[in-house]
């Protein structure tokens, strides 16, 4: 799939998943731990190499943005924290998906603004 | 930790609560088995972390605390003054503090917070002094005042702003504190349930009330009350109390074992099972304004005693040839008719149905041993009531969706949602009066049904053979009991209520003048030329005038009697309209239809009052 389909895809998912948060008060430790494929194959995509040509101090913080979304996932999945959850995804993986998607267009759609 | 900072937060709840202030002083080296440290959020927040054993949760977002305290707010909305808030769980104070800023100060906020550690890092670290200085937030936390709980939400929660709750609970909370929570939301919901069951009860009943109180007027000049009971009947024996349960039909029969050696109790619905099994109880017990006269038309029920609130059916009332007991329901005439002659009119608790009145008279009465049987408060064999009460032979009905609860001789037992309000009450009235009277003793000889805290359980016969020995004639005890008033008495209370049409007649025409003060606020409201010196003068009247219906005894009936009014004006009390012209127009136009509808009630119950209370002698 390719980066800007994957990205828009889990963008929608993330707004379902605040939907369900906010709107119902639902519990969504589960939706977000179903997305783990996705992030893992949308993260190592940054991290394969410096593919956008950056400077390599920006390279490396940004590297470190990645590896941080993952890890604050992974701790969020691994403490069952629901809250860690939904602000790695909505807060941190958030701002990646937006390398691919125009937000001014979107920002009416999803919960993130 | 900011010593600081933890005293600076004292010092504004001392502004309200010295009391509460002191506690926490006392219990600040508490702990529970929460651990709780504050982080930096990214967006600069303080958040707080807890755990416990390996796991740790967060209580506010790592990157961005501050996003979800606001779409918090954007779905709150504006709350309106009186508004009560429910805050389940405090964390770092983002939620108390957003809402504390963005309402107004009348808006009622109860913070429960089930961890005192979290509360006292939150009180440590965080300045909340500005927003605890604002109003007076009632904090109840776990191991330091959880029991207030109940007491607080009873103050904060009324009729008039149920529909404005709010109740949220903190994110991660449910997580560790899921069973703390339910104790404390448990309660809550049980409240709003009430709150508009009793408005709906009243509002169903309402046009019955004031007839059943006008009607029983007559009776309770008699002087007959549930302590004048307590006197003619010895209490050191054992009470039964028989209500229609399903499990009734099991043991029914032994009953009769019981006859002149307990004080037999029955609810109205059991009237005609018993009667049917051949045994007559020492009194039945009925409570409300309107049922099916059936229930208790069976021959040789007309001679039993009948004990009742003065709101009951008067048809039911008038029908007994027996002593006619009654108790203070909160009735202003016939609670005035004891208080003129300087005699106390006994209450009994009122729990929603005839068994937990009858279970609080029986307490109230004295009796040590308190046997109950057919109290099933579930569906035993899917039936709601015991065959021959309502039917010959009650339906079996569905109870698949039912809500379940232990069951005295099963696990879990199927029962409805008024029957588990009734079971709540039985379970809490139980453990108050044990606290009060440490060797009373209820027995459930329900045989099915479901459990009831603070019973033990046992069967009819072995529970009668142990403590049905004496022999009392409770039938013979209760015809020679004796009423509270002398003759003199009973002529002082005649005289008033002979006064009381007349008080209809005075709301009558105090209710026509309310209606012009109201017309000509209309007026200068509409001409947009509102003088506030004028409007003001017509509100003080109009105050004076309303004053002057309210306080007399007779208003109450109207009030009763005119609940759907009442509710309309009432549940709208809080909205607030765009100004305060707007606001006065909105006043002007309710009060006029309102004072409409009371010209004609008054009428009404003028004519009720002078046919029920006029031939009193």
């Amino acid at each position: 799939m390719e980066m800007e389909a994957l990205a828009k895809q889990l963008n929608s998912k993330i707004d379902a998943i605040c939907e369900e948060y906010y709107d119902y008060k639902e519990d969504i430790l589960n939706q977000g731990q179903g997305l783990a494929d996705e992030i893992r194959q949308y993260c190592a995509f940054f991290l394969q190499g410096n593919i956008f040509g950056m400077e390599e101090k920006e390279y490396a913080e940004f590297g470190h943005y990645v590896l941080q979304v993952l890890e604050d996932y992974m701790e969020a999945v691994k403490q069952q924290d629901m809250l860690y959850m939904l602000d790695t995804l909505d807060n941190g993986l958030r701002e990646l998906l937006n390398i691919y998607i125009d937000t001014d267009a979107d920002a009416e759609e999803g919960c993130h603004e | 930790m900011s010593e600081g900072v933890f005293e600076k937060n004292l010092k504004a709840m001392e502004t309200w609560y010295p009391e509460f202030a002191d506690l926490i002083r006392e219990k600040e080296g508490i702990e529970d088995d929460t651990e709780v440290w504050p982080e930096l959020s990214w967006d600069g927040q303080t958040i707080f972390r807890m755990k416990k054993g390996e796991r740790a949760l967060y209580l506010g977002g790592k990157r961005n605390a501050q996003r979800p305290v606001e779409r918090w707010q954007e779905r709150l909305g504006e709350l309106p003054k009186y508004a009560p808030v429910f805050l389940f769980g405090v964390g770092s104070g983002a939620y108390l503090k957003a809402l504390i800023c963005k309402t107004k100060k009348e808006v009622n906020v109860v913070v429960y917070e089930p961890s005192v550690r979290i509360f006292l890092k939150l009180l440590q670290e965080i300045d909340l002094s500005e927003e605890i200085k604002n109003r007076p937030i009632a904090f109840i936390i776990e191991e330091i005042n959880a029991e207030e709980f109940e007491a607080v939400m009873n103050k904060v929660l009324v009729f008039e702003n149920v529909g404005f709750l709010i109740e949220e609970i903190h994110p991660n909370y449910k997580e560790w504190y899921a069973e703390k929570l339910t104790e404390k939301v448990r309660p809550l919901h049980r409240k709003v349930e009430s709150i508009m069951m009793n408005k709906n009860t009243q509002r169903k009943f309402s046009t019955h009330l004031a007839d059943n109180v006008l009607q029983n007027m007559k009776y309770i000049c008699d002087g007959y009350h549930t302590k004048c009971l307590a006197q003619a009947v010895p209490v050191d024996g054992p009470a039964i109390l028989v209500s229609a349960g399903p499990s009734l039909n099991k043991n029914i029969h032994e009953l009769k074992k019981a006859k002149n050696r307990a004080f037999i109790l029955a609810v109205d619905t059991a009237l005609k099972p018993l009667i049917k099994a051949g045994i007559r109880p020492d009194a039945f017990m009925t409570i409300d304004a309107q049922k099916p006269l059936q229930l208790v038309e069976v021959e040789g029920a007309e001679t039993i005693p009948v004990v009742a609130p003065t709101c009951a059916l008067h048809k039911i009332i008038s029908r007994q040839k027996g002593k006619k007991i009654f108790y203070d329901d909160g009735y202003a005439m016939p609670y005035h008719i004891y208080d003129m002659n300087g005699k106390e009119f006994p209450t009994v608790a009122i729990g929603g149905s005839v068994a937990c009145s009858a279970f609080s008279m029986l307490y109230k009465m004295g009796f040590q041993t308190i046997i109950l049987v057919g109290q099933d408060l579930a569906y035993s064999d899917n039936k709601s009531h015991a065959d021959g009460t309502f039917q010959e032979k009650m339906p079996e009905e569905n109870t698949e969706h039912m809500i379940m609860v232990k069951g005295n001789y099963v696990d879990k037992i199927p029962t409805r949602r008024d029957f588990r309000n009734f079971l709540e009450w039985f379970n809490q009235y139980i453990k108050g009066a044990k606290g009060h009277r440490e060797n009373l003793r209820v027995v459930n000889a329900t045989e099915g049904g479901a459990f009831i805290e603070g019973t033990e359980l046992c069967t009819l016969k072995e529970i009668i053979s142990e403590t049905c020995h004496r022999e009392i004639n409770y039938s013979e005890r209760i015809e020679q009991m004796e009423s509270a008033f002398s003759e003199e008495e009973r002529k002082k209370a005649a005289e008033y209520l002979h006064s009381i049409p007349n008080d209809y007649a005075e709301i009558q025409k105090a209710a026509k003048l309310l209606e012009t003060s109201y017309r000509k606020l209309q007026k200068i409201s509409n001409s947009g030329n509102l003088g506030q010196k004028e409007a003001g003068k017509l509100l003080k009247r109009i105050k004076k005038l309303t004053k002057r219906c309210r306080e007399r005894e007779a208003f109450q009936l109207i009030d009763m009697t005119m609940a759907t009014a009442d509710y309309i004006i009432r549940s709208e009390y809080f909205y607030e309209g765009e100004s305060s012209e707007a606001e006065i127009k909105e006043i002007a136009r309710k009060g006029i239809l309102y004072n409409q509808v009371l010209q004609e009630c008054a009428e009404l119950l003028k004519q009720m009052a002078e046919e029920a209370l006029l031939p009193i002698t």
